[in-house]
């Protein structure tokens, strides 16, 4: 309620504007709009997608470039030269997203300033078209083709207002919808949400294009703006500006960004009308907030007042009765050990380059069998997990899910085929809440994960699922914690948790006891032990304890070949495994 | 004959000023993953106080020493004050140094005004020397042969030597490098000092070709860019490798089609990302 009107004042004020300033402090306040828009446009694949860009400007840059060409030199139409403008940068950033988004971090700033800076080179160097270093001046305001001319400064600042109330309201249902919470869970943790069944390159790739679309339509604005473009609009000075807006704002906050750009387009105007040196002093501000305001305005401001945005949880959700799930009655299940085959591994090698850390292993495991791998370290248990869920492709072999070759899927699609994992080194969402952790792995087996113009709070379902899983599993005190505010036992329990939630038929447990106390050893293990009768468990342990106790069969690995398999009495007494644990050498 | 072997020198020379600049650029990332914007800094200002030397003393060799000094105290300062205290991530890391591109070409511009300045030959190059039929200036030749010679010495310093051995390992995995009594954290100090030192040497040495103006630092900084993301990021060869084919590219570029003049730089970089992402001679 206290949202709805601080939106409706804010909606108010930005109306009521043009009646309280002078013409120039109106031009001022339409800038600070448009390169509002520009910060929020990075701020998407930034502050929620994780996804830093030092080149955002290629695609406010050709959108500028666009609609001032066709305007000066081909036609003056508005909504041609608009909607050719956002073509433009679409088609940029659709091109530009295939290239650098296949590197990360520093690789991917260098990238996408690499990518710009050829565009920056083709608007400098092609004079007779661009005007090159001149740029390209007597851009019209926009009006032939639209019912009224927007020359005033008026009517162009309630047009540009327009467009960013629409935009931001865009902004706001892709952020709420499951693909923007999404987008969150990789960039909090990539491999995770990959082995939760999400195609993670299709998100960011995605986002990355939206978010170029919408630079577009600010720079589009800003040529009627400024009636003039030159090659400083697609250069590294206005993305990184861009960039400075977002975080001095807050990334990751819808609204932030707008801040940050209102910031400082108005410091710009203050400072350069009393001293030169507004450089050195912009130069102060990147300074100054990297090193001590890295949350920014947002940040600082939730910190302070009160809870951070979380995701609105619909009260129909919360009133469903927890009633356990009838896959999930732990125990007495058929206990027919030959199923049919779940999973099936085929003379699977793998090197890393001259070392062979998987030599020709084949098994094959049974629906709802529960399968104990051992093996010191080093033996290629782990490696054999990744080579089985995808994260990297086998040197030679073929892996089986359900009868099915899954050797070369990538590893998303194998996770919807029912393959879950949970990760020797706890891999989870730090950031994010229990709650809001449990819904992505819910939501990852659902067919709303894609869903983008709806808001995740309209999908109670998903919702009902991740509280009944909340409070199955004891976890439902804990459900808005943060994750990294997590005791570790409590962190290896959310991971098993997760893997869990998203309905797997195999599951691959790394180590899950690894590191915990003894009475927190017992806790994960009896969490193993009633999970749901028809879920094949293949289950990588060192405390023998635990691993006799849940293992029917079991696998001894030794230097990257199974030394021994079979029932779990059998494996006990076999002198072998005794002599590997005891660092005997077989030689 | 005479129009090819021109060029070709100049554009071999232009490379090795190319390598002098990409070579810090290219070390500071492989050690400490930092994406240093501010390189061209380094450039411009290591420049500037040559000139200011220059014209007080008539040294060159004393305005080369002011210059690479100062440049040498902005770096300790922006790694030892700044830099080390941010998180290890990429973004707050390349911002700040962006941060200090932009303090420091304004105080320049403030300092040495805006008109575009030429360091003086030091005298002993001013002539040309003859090579058979070709006339070819001696200076662009000293240039060469500097290049050639601080690339042999980095190859001896890093595959050779204790430190360079210490330096690859760091290199590698910093922090088993530190567990092996290896001092990292004053390694990182020393190459991001050395780095700087480079750049400004190739503005000092390049001061008299290419002269310093207000834009030079991000003209330096990007060129500096495309031959490392050509030669891989992070590897001494490729930067010595990427400077000379950028250097002949743009030379020959600017000489056959002055109009396309950037893009023939920029269009192989871009083809090179989209074939080898991680360059000529990059590891990853």
């Amino acid at each position: 309620m206290k949202r709805t009107l601080g939106i409706a004042t804010g909606v108010a004020v930005l109306v009521l504007l043009p009646l309280a300033l002078s013409s120039y402090q109106l031009g001022l306040a339409t800038k600070m709009l448009i390169f509002a828009l520009f910060a929020m446009s990075l701020n998407l694949i930034l502050g929620y997608a994780g996804l830093p860009s030092l080149g955002h400007a290629a695609y406010f840059g050709v959108g500028a470039y666009t609609v001032g060409l066709l305007a000066v030199r081909v036609v003056d139409n508005f909504w041609l030269d608009f909607g050719a403008g956002l073509l433009a940068a679409g088609v940029t950033s659709a091109l530009f997203g295939l290239l650098a988004l296949r590197a990360q971090g520093a690789y991917l700033l260098m990238i996408t300033l690499a990518l710009a800076q050829v565009l920056w080179g083709i608007a400098f160097g092609w004079r007779w078209l661009t005007g090159g270093d001149d740029g390209l001046p007597g851009v019209p305001r926009p009006g032939a083709g639209l019912p009224w001319s927007l020359s005033s400064g008026p009517s162009f600042y309630y047009f540009v207002l327009v467009v960013f109330v629409v935009a931001t309201v865009a902004l706001w249902v892709v952020v709420r919808s499951p693909f923007g919470v999404a987008l969150v869970g990789i960039r909090e943790s990539e491999r995770r949400m990959q082995v939760l069944g999400y195609n993670t390159w299709l998100y960011k790739y995605v986002a990355f294009v939206l978010a170029g679309l919408i630079a577009g339509v600010s720079g589009n604005l800003f040529v009627y703006y400024n009636g003039f473009v030159s090659p400083a609009y697609l250069s590294i000075v206005f993305s990184a500006m861009a960039l400075i807006m977002v975080i001095l704002g807050g990334a990751g906050t819808l609204l932030g960004p707008a801040l940050g750009s209102a910031a400082i387009v108005l410091l710009e105007n203050v400072i350069s009308a009393s001293t030169e040196r507004w450089l050195t002093v912009l130069g102060l501000i990147y300074v100054v907030v990297t090193m001590f305001a890295p949350a920014g305005i947002m940040g600082w401001w939730l910190l302070t007042w009160g809870a951070p945005i979380r995701p609105p949880i619909p009260p129909n959700a919360r009133s469903t009765p927890a009633k356990p799930g009838r896959s999930s009655i732990p125990g007495q299940a058929p206990r027919s050990r030959y199923g049919a085959s779940a999973l099936k591994i085929d003379g699977l090698s793998h090197d890393f380059g001259g070392l062979r850390a998987l030599d020709a292993v084949s098994f094959e495991v049974a629906e709802g069998e529960r399968l104990v791998i051992l093996g010191p370290n080093g033996a290629g248990k782990t490696t054999l997990f990744n080579l089985v869920t995808g994260l990297f492709p086998p040197t030679v072999g073929r892996i089986a899910l359900f009868g099915r070759d899954v050797t070369r899927l990538a590893p998303h699609r194998r996770a919807r085929l029912g393959l879950g994992r949970t990760f020797q080194i706890t891999t989870l969402f730090p950031r994010l809440t229990v709650l809001e952790s449990v819904l992505l792995a819910v939501q990852g087996a659902d067919r709303a994960r894609f869903t983008l113009h709806r808001p995740l709070a309209a999908f109670p379902r998903l919702f009902a699922r991740a509280e009944r899983l909340l409070e199955e599993w004891l976890l439902a005190e804990r459900r808005d914690v943060l994750t990294r505010q997590l005791s570790y036992g409590e962190q290896r329990q959310l991971e098993l948790l997760l893997a869990l939630a998203a309905e797997p038929r195999v599951l691959l447990l790394d180590e899950p006891t690894a590191g915990l106390s003894p009475a927190e050893t017992a806790s994960v293990a009896g969490m193993i032990r009633r999970f749901p009768r028809d879920v094949t468990i293949l289950l990588i342990e060192h405390d023998m304890d635990v691993a006799l106790e849940l293992a029917e069969r079991l696998i001894v690995f030794h230097n990257g070949r199974v030394v021994t398999a079979g029932p779990r009495d059998e494996i006990r007494k076999d002198a072998r495994v005794a002599e590997i644990y005891l660092g005997i050498d077989e030689a | 004959m005479t129009f090819w072997a021109i060029q070709t020198l100049n554009g071999v020379s232009f490379g090795m000023l190319l390598f002098l600049l990409a070579a810090g650029l290219s070390l500071i990332f492989g050690l400490m993953k930092i994406l240093n914007l501010a390189h061209g800094s380094y450039y411009a200002l290591g420049t500037y106080v040559a000139l200011s030397v220059v014209g007080w003393t008539g040294s060159f060799l004393l305005a080369a020493v002011a210059g690479m000094a100062t440049v040498v105290v902005l770096g300790i300062l922006m790694e030892r004050v700044f830099l080390r205290r941010l998180p290890r991530e990429e973004l707050p890391q390349a911002l700040l140094t962006f941060g200090f591109l932009l303090i420091v070409g304004d105080v320049s511009l403030w300092i040495w005004g805006g008109t575009p300045q030429t360091l003086p030959k030091p005298e002993v190059f001013a002539h040309s020397v003859r090579l058979g039929p070709l006339i070819f200036p001696s200076y662009r030749l000293f240039v060469i042969a500097l290049g050639a010679v601080v690339g042999l010495a980095l190859w001896f310093l890093q595959e050779r030597t204790r430190l360079g051995a210490m330096l690859r390992a760091a290199i590698d995995d910093a922090d088993i490098a530190r567990a092996t009594g290896i001092n990292v954290s004053l390694l990182s100090t020393g190459v991001f000092a050395f780095g700087a030192a480079l750049a400004a040497l190739g503005g000092i040495v390049g001061g008299p070709l290419l002269g310093v103006y207000p834009g030079a630092d991000f003209e330096i900084l990007l060129l500096a860019f495309v031959v490392v993301i050509i030669g891989g990021l992070g590897s001494l060869k490729g930067a010595f490798f990427g400077g000379l084919l950028v250097g002949l590219l743009d030379n020959f570029g600017k000489a056959l089609f002055p109009q396309a003049a950037m893009f023939t730089i920029f269009a192989p970089m871009a083809i090179i990302l989209a074939v080898r992402p991680s360059g000529l001679f990059g590891a990853r």
